[in-house]
């Protein structure tokens, strides 16, 4: 009696503190009458989850200027590939989402192939691998992919930054697999060289060994992709690694800047040129400022283009999946991210790309 | 490359082992007296690290009130963890304490997890730790600071259970509840004790990493697996060989992916394997462990 009483109290404190903080932090406008349904597949807990809320915030923001004729259910993948395809099959048939906003390269490259066996359209909002590239004809990627991304950054690397000996480091999952073999590819192609590619795993949060072979034929810079960058870099300063850093789109998270602090002062990282100039854009960012206290990040921008875009297309096609595919690969929607969002036959969208680097706390537009 | 870095991956390896001794350390002690392996054991080392995290961060506790604060926490956490949910199944069969540890563990993960978020915390937010070199290797002050507290809190560990009154009474129960008991040692008082030192320990150990390294709801799992295996590469009832075991893994993890042999080197992915294959090779020629007594001269001992 007196350990079913315990059990029974355990509970009872629990729970209520579960269910509130659950509410607060990942609110969902659940209703089963809405006109549209999109569906999230985000990372909200474990390595990336710092990507997962920026983009989970951006689409609350759009779920709130939408209304009632939408409902926005989001599932978290803990960057597992298992549990994001749980979450695709509890979408699709339990919530019946008419669309899906998906982050994470190997949870949105696992749940590619069942898009159209639901007859459910996907568009990526952060992942980056080369091969989400013609994935699926329902799968759309709203960031440029690694193809076009590390690509860029390559080449400034060694036409504009003059380098030509880089070492990479970089977390050992699908989207830095793919960003770090087309920085390759495009870097040697220029001429340059790769003197080491390290991988650590993404439940490590000692770098100090990696980075130590980095340093093996004495490198002009080290490019880095993946999760838990500030710390790498952090170590690297630390270790008294002097070689500036390079990386990608998915560096610009301001978890990178609390976690690195001084240590990322000066990281030169490529980024999709943002309608950054818009009202749109300036209303989205005092939104977001207001609403949460802190700054919004890429996936914040595009999980909210996502969440718009699908609102849009499914409410003038009324859901007609074919309709919607169609509109997405002929018409120009305008959005945060750009004013001219329309997809390719293989689902890409060309994006105009800028160097930024982090200055005093801020990402910053890269001036020489 | 192979010699230029070696005292680096020495360095990185005594480091590493002086943090995984320090949970092993707990581990260790609660399967010599408790005779389970407590899952839950690197989730000690998650609530000293959040709870230092909220009373010097959150809260802007002077930082060695800060410290004090969470690792006597910790301890009491430990305490009263025991007392709720191992302390029942005490006498049940070696899978059910078990099982309630790892559900303890997921427990605490999951409340840390609500209360704080996912997003990874940090102890010193942007502060770069200077490095100092010597002789080939470079180790920041925190660093230094890890080597020392933990090598200081195992030697004062083994003067507490070699000279304490407590200590002695944990030794005796290690070797014998029943006698003990008989004795006139109070069982109970005495887990409550081990429990409240190891989990101390293991927060200690968590406040060390979150300055080291960042703070993560599931911070405590791998630093479990490690224990875990340095205790069974030690000897599991020897709080030496848990610390022997805890810097061989510790050097094996640093060394195995660090250096090359014939141009190549060890993939990341394998960096847990190492530390396992080199539990299982040392096993093989002795079971016991490096430290451990075969079961032999136990019996000839009692």
């Amino acid at each position: 009696m007196k350990k079913i009483l315990t059990a029974i109290t355990i509970l009872l404190i629990i729970s209520p503190l579960a269910g509130c903080k659950l509410r607060k932090d990942n609110p969902q406008n659940i209703d089963r009458e809405a006109a549209i349904k999109v569906g999230g597949i985000l990372i909200m807990t474990g390595k990336g989850s710092n990507w997962g809320v920026q983009a989970l915030r951006g689409a609350q923001i759009a779920n709130e200027e939408i209304g009632s004729s939408l409902s926005l259910i989001v599932e978290d993948s803990q960057y597992d590939t298992k549990l994001a395809l749980s979450a695709f099959e509890k979408l699709t048939s339990v919530d019946h989402v008419d669309g899906i906003v998906s982050m994470g390269s190997g949870m949105t490259l696992a749940i590619a192939p069942k898009l159209e066996d639901k007859k459910v359209i996907a568009i990526n909002a952060g992942a980056v691998s080369p091969k989400l590239s013609g994935a699926s004809k329902y799968l759309f990627n709203i960031v440029p992919l690694s193809t076009q991304d590390s690509k860029f950054i390559a080449d400034q690397a060694y036409q504009k930054l003059d380098y030509r000996r880089v070492a990479m480091i970089s977390s050992n999952d699908e989207a830095s697999a793919g960003a770090t073999q087309v920085f390759q590819e495009e870097f040697t192609k220029l001429g340059g060289v790769i003197s080491a590619d390290e991988k650590f795993l993404s439940t490590d949060n000692d770098y100090r060994t990696y980075l130590l072979k980095t340093q093996k034929e004495n490198p002009d810079a080290i490019f880095t992709v993946g999760t838990s960058l500030g710390a790498v870099i952090k170590q690297a300063r630390e270790m008294g690694i002097k070689q500036p850093f390079i990386s990608n789109s998915p560096f610009e998270l301001p978890d990178n800047i609390t976690q690195g602090g001084q240590a990322v002062e000066g990281v030169v990282y490529s980024n999709m040129k943002l309608e950054e100039d818009s009202p749109e854009f300036q209303t989205f960012q005092k939104k977001y400022r207001d609403k949460f206290k802190t700054e919004p990040s890429l996936y914040s921008y595009t999980a909210y283009d996502c969440v718009k875009l699908l609102y849009a297309y499914l409410s003038d096609c009324k859901k007609d999946l074919e309709c919607v595919r169609n509109k997405l690969l002929t018409n120009r929607f305008s959005g945060l991210t750009s004013n001219n969002i329309i997809f390719d036959e293989k689902g890409e969208i060309q994006s105009a790309m800028q160097l930024k680097t982090v200055k005093d706390g801020q990402f910053v537009k890269y001036e020489e | 490359m192979n010699g230029s870095i070696l005292p680096q991956l020495f360095i990185n390896g005594i480091i590493a082992g002086a943090i995984y001794g320090l949970v092993a350390l707990g581990l260790a002690l609660m399967y010599g007296v408790a005779r389970f392996l407590n899952f839950a054991h690197g989730e000690m080392t998650m609530l000293g690290a959040y709870l230092f995290f909220t009373f010097y961060v959150l809260l802007g506790w002077p930082i060695v009130g800060a410290i004090i604060s969470a690792v006597i926490l910790a301890g009491v956490a430990g305490c009263i963890f025991e007392k709720l949910f191992f302390k029942p199944v005490r006498k049940a069969k070696d899978i059910v304490p078990l099982v309630v540890s790892i559900g303890l563990s997921i427990l605490l993960q999951s409340m840390v997890l609500l209360l704080f978020g996912a997003n990874i915390k940090t102890l010193r937010s942007g502060v770069i730790s200077v490095g100092h070199r010597f002789a080939g290797f470079i180790i920041t002050d925190i660093q230094i600071v890890i080597i020392v507290v933990a090598l200081t809190l195992m030697v004062l560990l083994a003067l507490y259970l070699k000279y304490s009154k407590t200590g002695k009474a944990i030794r005796a129960l290690a070797d014998s509840q029943d006698i003990a008991q008989i004795l006139g040692i109070n069982v109970n008082q005495v887990i409550s004790h081990l429990f409240f030192i190891g989990s101390a320990l293991a927060g200690i150990a968590g406040i060390l990493v979150g300055f080291e390294q960042n703070l993560e709801p599931t911070m405590g799992l791998s630093l479990t697996i490690k224990a875990f295996a340095a205790i069974v590469l030690g000897g599991v009832t020897n709080i030496y060989g848990a610390v022997l075991g805890a810097f061989v893994i510790g050097l094996a993890e640093n060394f195995g992916i660090g250096l090359e042999f014939f141009g190549h080197s060890i993939p990341s992915g394998y960096k847990d394997a190492i530390a396992f294959f080199i539990m299982i090779i040392v096993l093989l020629f002795r079971p016991q462990g490096l430290l451990g007594r075969k079961k032999e001269e136990e019996s000839r001992k009692e």
